[in-house]
């Protein structure tokens, strides 16, 4: 280029994350001034007109507040006229970084894709900006859910850094039953209903967790639907239908005197936990699972997704649960120490799990996080239930839940684990179906980030489906940047999304979906039995209530 | 929203708004910045989108079921034709599951 602005990004680390980040600011960089002209170099030593690129400590930049690498993020930005550093507590800090500082130069990604980016153009030479910034909440980010395909996946997890989120998990070993349900485009009227191969779909996974890698992203694995798997039972769709050995059926739950699966789905099928050989078999499997994928940085393993099905066998009943699932975390921890693997262990307070084990303890509390399903949507508080815990009967579960009894629960649970927790929540599951207009249940989600702290819980993991920005991106980008930053200004955030979003004519746009906000009742179009409003067994009770999937298999 | 009449009344007058509103919507799906323009081709869409809404939640607000299910077929057919438009926006999958938990008062 002749007579460009010439500068160099330097990265203090050659490592994929830090290369992308990089890259990612190079590319719009130009896109804003096409007169920068920009290389990346990896070195140690210093040049003039350079922004650096490197962890807070590569930087000697303070940073006493770091506790947990894995978990904390933290930016730490200086540039005067394009040369300074972006500074990060771990590589996806220093990736949301580039993205703080193009953002403070007008960019804005308003959804996914490259549609979805707002790149002003202009002189960029005399820019300064000054930041950092200790994200408020660990954990931010989304699950799975829904009906996706590979490409509306890869969209949302190359976005999701650049509204501050730092995770994606992917749910069950393939997640067959969330991307098949797009691929056999299943609720669409024109479109043909042939599945692809199994194998695309195993090479999606594998392409989705290297992109999550890429980004720095936290990458969470597995939860519900992969207790059978060690015995040859795979989950793939509700309504499947299985032949299963009478020798693998021994590993079953033995519920009112069988041993079968529960709802005819292994999804919903509990274990018989106290035969050893079970217990081993879990592990062995899981601990395998990680030497293939190492690089997974948070396993949630968990029990059935079902509720009145544990074991009713004479060594079973001699331990709650709890106790028995404790003591496999505490297997599996041994086992991962064995082979070094470091990989957060992320258990689930859910139906029985709610209830705190009486005798068995963590071995490691550091190992693990602490999760549950108790979202509502009808915001947050500190309040506990009435008459505390209730009493646990085996297979007699019938508690109206909610937030209040699951804070209830986490104190039982406290001096057995009194670490990392966050909460799944369910808002665009369906709660965003409620408003079209989007701005009341925008406006929702900013009121509760901002009382979350009440709860105790480190943040939030979304159980929603990934396309859910019809017609803006905003409540998906507060659920982002208002766990990163809670101090944020509701209505100011509003405005200058949608100028970003909708350019001269915002003014009218906004005026238009407030509109339809208002007209569009929120609490009357809510469903009654929203998954929201469950705590337990979610799955099964849903498809118990509506038939779920199967209605679609006629087809 | 069933039996509400109340509700009903006012989402009735939805389809109304959004075609006073077609004219700003077709005025900016020329724009040359390529986000503000995709912004407002949403908009078209969920123009559309909402007027199917008005139909089902106002058949729900008279109890009239039958009338309920016919408009959430139609609106579905819609949005399966414009799917592949807005996939990357919309889950057609879980509206409709939804939405037919809504109608049958779950």
């Amino acid at each position: 280029m002749i007579g460009g602005k010439a500068m160099i990004i330097r990265i203090l680390r050659e490592s994929e994350t830090v290369r992308y980040a990089a890259e990612e600011l190079k590319r719009y960089l130009a896109l804003i001034d096409e007169s920068v002209d920009t290389s990346i170099i990896y070195s140690a030593e210093e040049t003039e007109g350079e922004i650096v690129l490197g962890l807070l400590s590569e930087l000697s930049l303070p940073h006493n507040d770091l506790n947990d690498p894995k978990l904390d993020d933290i930016m730490d930005i200086s540039i005067h006229g394009l040369s300074g550093y972006i500074g990060g507590s771990n590589e996806r800090s220093i990736l949301m970084g580039v993205y703080r500082y193009l953002k403070s130069l007008g960019c804005r990604w308003v959804r996914p894709s490259n549609a979805g980016e707002y790149i002003p153009k202009g002189d960029i030479s005399g820019h300064s900006f000054v930041f950092r910034k200790k994200a408020d909440y660990p954990f931010r980010g989304q699950c799975i859910e829904g009906a996706v395909g590979y490409e509306h996946l890869r969209e949302v997890i190359l976005w999701l850094p650049k509204v501050e989120m730092n995770l994606f998990m992917i749910e069950q070993i393939v997640p067959y039953n969330y991307m098949n349900r797009w691929y056999r485009h299943l609720a669409n009227t024109r479109l043909s209903h042939d599945d692809i191969p199994y194998s695309d779909y195993c090479d999606y996974c594998l392409k989705l967790e290297h992109l999550i890698k890429k980004c720095g992203l936290q990458l969470h694995v597995m939860g519900h639907g992969a207790l059978n798997e060690p015995f040859g039972v795979r989950h793939m769709i509700s309504g499947q239908h299985y032949d299963v050995p009478e020798e693998t059926k021994k590993a079953f739950a033995l519920v009112k005197g069988k041993r079968e699966l529960h709802g005819s789905s292994p999804f919903f099928t509990n274990l018989c936990m106290s035969q050893e050989w079970v217990r081993e078999k879990v592990v062995n499997w899981l601990s395998d699972y990680l030497k293939e994928k190492p690089y997974i940085d948070f396993l949630h393993f968990w029990l059935a997704d079902s509720y009145n099905n544990h074991c009713e066998c004479e060594e079973c009943i001699k331990k709650t649960p709890s106790d028995w699932y404790v003591d496999m975390l505490n297997m599996l921890d041994a086992r991962l120490k064995e082979q070094g693997n470091d990989t957060r262990i992320v258990f689930i307070m859910y139906v029985d799990t709610l209830w705190p084990p009486i005798e068995s303890r963590l071995n490691d509390p550091k190992r693990f996080i602490m999760t549950t399903a108790c979202g509502s949507g009808k915001g947050y508080s500190d309040k506990r239930r009435e008459g505390g815990i209730p009493q646990w009967k085996r297979n007699d579960f019938s508690i109206k839940g909610g937030l209040d009894l699951a804070l209830s629960f986490i104190d039982g649970w406290k001096p057995v684990f009194d670490g990392p927790r966050f909460i799944y929540e369910y808002w665009f599951y369906t709660s965003h179906y409620a408003d079209p207009g989007y701005m009341s249940f925008a406006r929702n989600i900013a009121r509760d980030i901002k009382s979350l702290h009440l709860t105790g819980f480190d943040g939030i993991m979304s159980d929603g489906s990934q396309r859910t920005f019809f017609p803006t991106g905003l409540p998906l980008s507060m659920l982002g940047e208002f766990l990163f930053d809670t101090s944020l200004d509701t209505e100011s955030y509003i405005t200058h999304y949608l100028r970003d979003a909708f350019g001269a004519d915002y003014k009218e746009a906004k005026a238009y979906l407030e509109a339809v906000s208002a007209s569009f009742d929120i609490d009357a179009l809510s469903l009654n039995t929203d998954i929201t409003a469950q705590d337990t067994g979610a799955t099964d009770k849903l498809s118990k209530k509506s038939g779920s999937d199967r209605k679609y298999r006629s087809r | 929203v069933i039996g509400n009449t109340a509700v009903g009344d006012i989402i009735a007058k939805v389809p109304e708004a959004v075609d006073r509103f077609a004219p700003i919507i077709e005025r900016n799906l020329a724009l040359e910045d390529k986000c503000h323009r995709e912004s407002w081709s949403i908009l078209k869409y969920h123009g559309e989108y909402c007027k199917g809404l008005s139909e089902i939640y106002y058949a729900l607000s008279r109890n009239d079921i039958d009338n309920a299910n016919l408009a959430l077929e139609r609106l579905t057919d819609y949005l399966s034709l414009c799917e592949l438009d807005i996939s990357l926006y919309f889950d057609l999958f879980l509206f409709v599951q939804r939405t037919k938990q809504l109608i049958a008062g779950l």
